[in-house]
């Protein structure tokens, strides 16, 4: 079964992320309400993907994306990027940052874990 | 939806509405900031850290509305995002917010069945028209009304500038404009709306037309400078154009690179542009690929194995039938000499890799709007603006399989003006000009939508009616010929009046394709010439043509 690691630091956000992959999707979530909390997560729990929020105080989500790709545990778990910035440009920065995937904020919760996967290539 | 599936949407369903209920008071203290924030802004600019902080809420706002099953909420939050940065005075975000707040306190509207992806493109589009003229603003509206535009109409750019910040965000703008003194207002308002983000296009109508006025509204970002005189229609026309997603609907780019990322990262820039994409990673297969697509534009990899871009540059352009084709590089080498390099060899463009998205985007849309505009231009009859023969057919090939597909009628005319060899030996060819121009402008003006209005060649025209049997088709066209007859010409021999003879005939009854409907519809035409001119026939199955039969027989159409 795939292991998702849902990182947004607004509780009603990564709550509701959570119950859709589960319920819908069928995966296991853990969940991160900081940068700091998804790397320490993303070591201890090695999820097969993080769904990651761009914007968080203290460290955004290229940040982290950027501290997981300088570590070894976690450089090659796939990250998808959640953005409410709606401009292909702006979103086109962030693929430029080598993500596997920018989904759009807000997302629909009976669909997103269909656009994980989809993203991820997972059958 | 099988049950599993609808048991899970239920409890997915039940977890938003309960989520939503905790953290209701979080996300309303949000608002709250916002409305701290829209007072003081109503007594002038907001502090930076202020602003700052209001954008932070209204992104987050903008970002999670919608999951809960507030779209509009998040529309408006994303709005009032988007205008924080250069509205800073005023109470637009005062009225924003109290909306904000409404639409958070409605009950959430979580649809049935989860349908299309989280963001929906609202189908109606807001047109802002600027204008002192209020039949100027009253035709403009009446016209984009039926073609899903909602028309927002105002005299005076200040009137404007004040609607700006309330919703709705216009999608595009026109603007009457007059050079001078008086015409500040507006080319402010221009600037305004090309620096929105995103920005708002921006048609400017104008009185006069002089140069320095152009390049005065182009440097502001104005797309498109009209005359007045344009008339609402070639307006609207323009407006739909600026607005259309769909431009470039299946245009065909082939795009060659030995890197498969590459290939992939194209696809998806240029197919979220609704082009059709095809790739390629293997330049060898280049030639077969270019017949059997046969694309619109051409991206190429300079370097790649067995077969260089450049190669294959010069292969297409060896080509007469390619000479035409837009030929796009990418190339991580952008020193003077590959530039030049592949110049040399017959390219038009070229992006230095990596690629940036919308870059390319307005590399690739440039050339093809050319393309476009080339493709049209050779489809349009010069003269009259009609379609010509040669889009004819196409359109003719389109309505038959929708007549066949949703069991529609579908009636054509071939109609000839008469006299018009008198007419032009006469009064000279400048005034059987206008007759035919005139005349354009009328068939134009009377069938719309489905219909295709051609000219078929000389004097004659072609109209097909989609939706209307022969008989109803006949009507109408007589409509078009008491029109016709109503006007005046001035000839060098006076003035004179035109008329026109036309057969009519009905698909699949009289033919099945427009070679032996136009036929079926000329023989009518012929019955209707010998019979006296000035009447519509139509076509009749076996004993020849008769009188359209929305009169008597004994009486053809005909108006004196």
């Amino acid at each position: 079964m795939k292991k998702v690691l849902v990182v947004d630091d607004e509780d009603h956000i990564r709550e509701i992320a959570a119950t859709s992959l589960e319920v819908v999707g069928g995966w296991t979530v853990v969940t991160a309400g900081s940068g700091a909390e998804a790397l320490s997560k993303a070591e201890s729990e090695n999820p097969d993907a993080i769904l990651l929020d761009v914007m968080m105080p203290e460290m955004d989500g290229p940040s982290v994306f950027k501290a997981l790709r300088n570590r070894e545990e976690t450089r090659s778990i796939p990250v998808i990027l959640l953005t409410a910035k709606v401009q292909a440009a702006e979103r086109e920065q962030f693929s430029d940052l080598g993500v596997d995937a920018v989904l759009a904020k807000p997302f629909d919760p009976m669909t997103l874990h269909q656009e994980v996967a989809a993203a991820l290539g997972w059958g | 939806m099988n049950p599993a599936m609808s048991d899970r949407t239920e409890r997915v369903r039940a977890a938003m509405a309960q989520i939503w209920e905790e953290h209701r008071d979080q996300v309303m203290e949000r608002v709250v900031f916002l409305e701290r924030a829209a007072a003081l802004l109503e007594a002038g600019p907001l502090e930076a850290g202020v602003r700052e902080q209001a954008e932070r809420h209204a992104h987050s706002l903008a970002g999670t509305s919608g999951t809960f099953g507030f779209p509009r909420a998040t529309e408006i939050a994303r709005s009032v995002e988007r205008r924080l940065p250069s509205f800073d005075q005023g109470d637009w975000m005062t009225q924003a917010i109290v909306e904000l707040r409404q639409e958070l306190e409605l009950p959430a509207s979580i649809p049935e069945v989860a349908i299309g992806g989280p963001q929906e493109v609202a189908t109606e589009r807001v047109l802002l028209v600027v204008d002192g003229d209020p039949l100027m603003l009253q035709s403009i509206s009446e016209t984009a009304a039926p073609r899903r535009l909602r028309c927002v109409t105002l005299s005076t750019p200040d009137e404007a500038a004040a609607a700006l910040a309330a919703d709705p965000y216009p999608h595009v703008a026109v603007l009457g404009w007059e050079p001078g003194g008086r015409g500040k207002k507006t080319l402010q308002l221009a600037a305004r709306l090309a620096g929105m983000s995103p920005p708002v296009p921006v048609i400017v109508l104008s009185e006069g037309g002089a140069f320095t006025d152009r390049i005065e509204v182009a440097r502001l970002g104005a797309q498109r400078f009209l005359p007045r005189s344009i008339g609402p229609q070639r307006v609207v026309e323009e407006v739909e154009r600026l607005l259309d997603p769909l431009r470039f609907d299946g245009m065909k780019v082939l795009a060659v690179d030995d890197n498969p990322l590459v290939l992939d990262t194209v696809r998806a820039l240029l197919e979220d542009q609704r082009m059709t994409v095809d790739t390629l990673a293997d330049p060898r297969r280049f030639w077969d690929v270019l017949e059997e697509k046969r694309p619109d534009l051409v991206v190429l990899d300079v370097d790649m194995p067995d077969v260089s871009g450049v190669e294959l540059c010069l292969v297409v352009r060896g080509d007469p039938k390619w000479v035409h084709l837009p030929i796009l590089f990418l190339t991580a080498h952008d020193s003077p000499e590959a530039i030049q390099r592949v110049f040399a060899a017959g390219a038009d463009d070229y992006v230095a890799k990596p690629i940036v998205g919308p870059e390319l985007i307005a590399r690739i849309s440039g050339r093809l709007e050319r393309v476009r505009l080339y493709r049209r231009l050779a489809e349009t009859d010069p003269l009259t603006g009609l379609a010509n023969r040669r889009r004819l057919v196409e359109a003719m090939d389109r309505l038959t399989r929708l007549s066949e597909r949703y069991d529609k009628p579908l009636s054509v005319g071939v109609i000839d003006l008469d006299h018009f060899k008198a007419v032009n030996d006469e009064h000279g060819h400048a005034a059987g000009d206008a007759v035919l121009v005139a005349f354009a402008r009328l068939l134009a003006g009377a069938f719309r939508g489905e219909d295709v209005v051609a000219r078929w060649g000389g004097e004659e025209f072609f109209v097909a009616l989609y939706g209307a049997p022969r008989d109803q088709a006949a009507r109408r066209v007589a409509e078009v010929l008491k029109q016709l007859q109503g006007l005046a010409f001035k000839g060098s021999e006076g003035s004179f009046s035109a008329s026109f003879s036309a057969g009519v005939a009905e698909y699949p009854l009289d033919g099945n394709d427009l070679h032996t409907l136009y036929r079926a519809a000329d023989a009518a035409l012929y019955d209707a010439k010998t019979a006296g001119r000035a009447r519509v026939f139509t076509a009749a199955l076996d004993e020849g043509s008769a009188p359209a039969s929305a009169l008597p027989p004994s009486s053809p159409i005909r108006v004196e």
